[in-house]
């Protein structure tokens, strides 16, 4: 699913890397937990796996894809047919309905449309039976994303990762704008349909007492060699 | 494509406030752009349609744009008459078929009244080669017996709900406040015309015998102290007139149009001028264009402010939309899509516009119309848009598309920057 060698990542016009990874592994449809605090290069480090950036040496291959030999189009392509991603809070459109939030995901990717129909019969149909399933009443489907509280919002995210069952899911910290209920029920219903779609999970937060779910633990300040400045600070001190 | 137009649409719709305020200052701007072709078009037209079948217009020495103005438009004022010996010479013209003279000065309620002979009716056309025709009653005959028959151009009759039979006086001058009325030889209408889209419309017309006959107890402009002729009395005098303010000259060939103008030029016994109406038409819209291209710079500089406006309010909403297309990246958009989802929404803001004000012209030209042509007899065509106007609409859209690149520009930047974590 996903294989990482002496990766690294610079930005343009810095003097060292903000991200350099020997090595890391994910099988499919496993999860993996990553704890990274503020400024340990988790940003990079999803951008390189969801397509967004292309490592600047090493190799990060998802679906046994070298992103780096795509174009940054075809790389976008990518992440449309094969990434779900859910982001820390503020997912949705707000001016588009529930519905069309979670099919969003399909409208930039023709096989995930495809995928959406073979799992129910069309993408509306696997739209409603995962907003179904994350136990969003029927009468919000309709509303403005807006309308939604943010417990809700991030729950719809997680339907819209989800729609067209996705090798890859990212989550990057979804939790850390929920209070501790619903962060516990959010975090039962991810694993359990990412289980149900058979999709990988890469999850990232500071808050190690999540990591109990997952599969496999990595701790991103120990697997990246580079060292942030703020890291380099601290070892410093 | 399809997902970026819905996309794009419903994120305008969802900030529509803001954007029907840009849309509506581009439709005004297209309003005016759009106005101004086709009332300058309609104008042209009206005027070139105005006179037709006229060789030449004689008159005393003065501008040929306002020797025709005054003749054909009665706009703006003779600085001259000229004898009726001049006009007898020009009849008399081997190359001339017909002379019509024109007599002009007096009015009724603000219209133009012109003397004339009853020749004028079959001589005079418009358009193309239309010959004016009655809509009821006849044509004076120049008889005197008729002598106080008027003949109503159409719009007069409908403004003033003027019927056959029905008596009316003309005013010395251009009327108005203080003018003086010819109250003692009240006129009869006789016949009113068929509307023709013309200044034919707005004149009151009279046999050349009758403006003489109503200005007998009248000199240098005002009626003589003590003298007055009664209206039946005036008939036993010698009614011919000796000056006229211009002629409608019609020729056996029209090759000899510069030939009869240079017999006109170099008449020795009067300084006289004649001017073909299309030279004088030309060389008024020589005049006429200088104005008109300041005029459409200054619609064409609203057009840019309003379109300024659209970069301006689409831009200062970028920063704010940023997580928006940090989401659209991550459902997978590339940062082209992004460029041309802020096209595909500029340009429909300005094609809404531009149909906002197409439609205002078209429901202008339909709803005010009438009333712009009996104001101003300019007839305003309701007809489909002219090619210069579809050009016009398609540079103000292209406009609009050009002016939409800069905001797309940005978030095209923007999104390649901040991928998927905005700096908000």
């Amino acid at each position: 699913m996903i294989e990482i060698r002496n990766a690294t990542y610079r930005w343009r016009g810095a003097d060292v890397d903000c991200l350099d990874i020997q090595s890391l592994d994910l099988a499919a449809g496993a999860s993996l937990f990553l704890h990274g605090p503020s400024g340990s290069g988790k940003s990079t480090l999803l951008g390189l796996l969801a397509g967004v950036l292309a490592p600047s040496t090493g190799e990060v291959k998802v679906l046994g894809t070298a992103l780096k030999g795509l174009t940054a189009a075809q790389r976008d392509a990518f992440r449309a047919d094969h990434v779900g991603y859910i982001f820390q809070q503020f997912n949705l459109l707000p001016y588009l309905s529930v519905e069309d939030n979670v099919l969003l995901a399909c409208r930039f990717s023709a096989y995930r449309a495809r995928r959406a129909d073979q799992a129910k019969r069309s993408p509306l149909g696997h739209a409603r039976h995962l907003l179904k399933g994350i136990g969003l009443d029927d009468e919000l489907w309709h509303r403005k994303a807006s309308e939604l509280s943010v417990g809700q919002q991030q729950r719809v995210a997680a339907a819209r990762a989800l729609i067209g069952s996705p090798e890859l899911v990212i989550a990057d910290e979804p939790t850390s704008a929920l209070d501790a209920a619903l962060r516990d029920g959010f975090m039962r219903l991810l694993l359990a349909e990412c289980e149900r779609a058979g999709s990988a999970l890469v999850f990232v937060s500071h808050d190690e007492r999540l990591a109990e779910h997952f599969d496999q633990r990595l701790s991103l300040p120990a697997i990246n060699r580079a060292g942030t400045p703020t890291a380099l600070a601290e070892v410093v001190a | 494509m399809n997902a970026l137009l819905s996309i794009a649409w419903r994120s305008g719709w969802n900030r529509r406030a803001t954007l029907a305020l840009v849309a509506f200052s581009i439709g005004l701007s297209t309003f005016l752009l759009l106005g101004f072709e086709r009332l300058r078009g309609d104008i042209r037209d009206s005027f070139s349609q105005s006179v037709s079948g006229t060789d030449l217009i004689v008159g005393a020495r003065t501008g040929g744009v306002q020797l025709m103005l005054y003749s054909i438009f009665h706009l703006g004022g003779a600085t001259n008459n000229i004898r009726m010996d001049s006009v007898r010479a020009l009849e008399q013209n081997r190359d001339v078929a017909w002379v019509v003279p024109l007599s002009l000065g007096d009015s009724h309620h603000g219209f133009p009244v012109l003397a004339t002979t009853p020749e004028f009716f079959t001589r005079f056309q418009y358009g193309y080669k239309q010959h004016v025709a009655l809509a009821s009653g006849r044509l004076f005959d120049g008889s005197l017996d008729g002598l106080y028959d008027t003949v109503l151009g159409a719009e007069v009759a409908d403004a003033l709900g003027y019927r056959l039979g029905q008596h009316i006086t003309l005013s010395h001058g251009a009327g108005g406040p203080g003018g003086i009325e010819h109250a003692d030889k009240p006129f009869t209408v006789a016949g009113i015309l068929q509307r023709t889209g013309t200044p034919v419309d707005r004149t009151v017309h009279i046999s050349l015998a009758a403006m003489e006959a109503i200005h007998l107890d009248w000199v240098g402009g005002a009626p003589m102290p003590g003298v007055s002729i009664p209206a039946t009395m005036a008939r036993k005098f010698d009614l011919a007139p000796k000056q006229v303010t211009a002629a409608l000259v019609g020729l056996r060939s029209r090759s000899a149009v510069f030939k009869v103008q240079r017999f006109v030029a170099e008449y020795p016994q009067e300084a006289l001028m004649g001017v073909l109406p299309g030279v004088a038409l030309d060389q008024l819209w020589d005049v006429v264009g200088v104005g008109e291209k300041a005029l459409l710079a200054l619609s064409a500089l609203v057009a840019v402010v309003s379109f300024a406006g659209l970069i301006a309010v689409v831009l200062a909403g970028l920063n704010e939309r940023r997580r928006e297309l940090a989401v659209l990246r991550a459902v997978g958009a590339g940062p082209r899509q992004v460029l041309l989802l802020l096209l595909v929404e500029g340009t429909l803001v300005a094609v809404l516009g531009v149909a906002f004000g197409a439609a205002l012209v078209a429901a202008i030209t339909f709803g005010l119309g009438p009333w712009i042509q009996s104001r101003y007899g300019i007839l305003l065509a309701a007809s489909a848009p002219s090619s210069a106007e579809w050009q016009l609409t398609l540079e103000i859209v292209g406009a609009g598309v050009v002016a939409s690149l800069i905001p797309a520009w940005r978030a095209y930047r923007l999104s390649l920057v901040d991928g998927l974590s905005p700096r908000v």
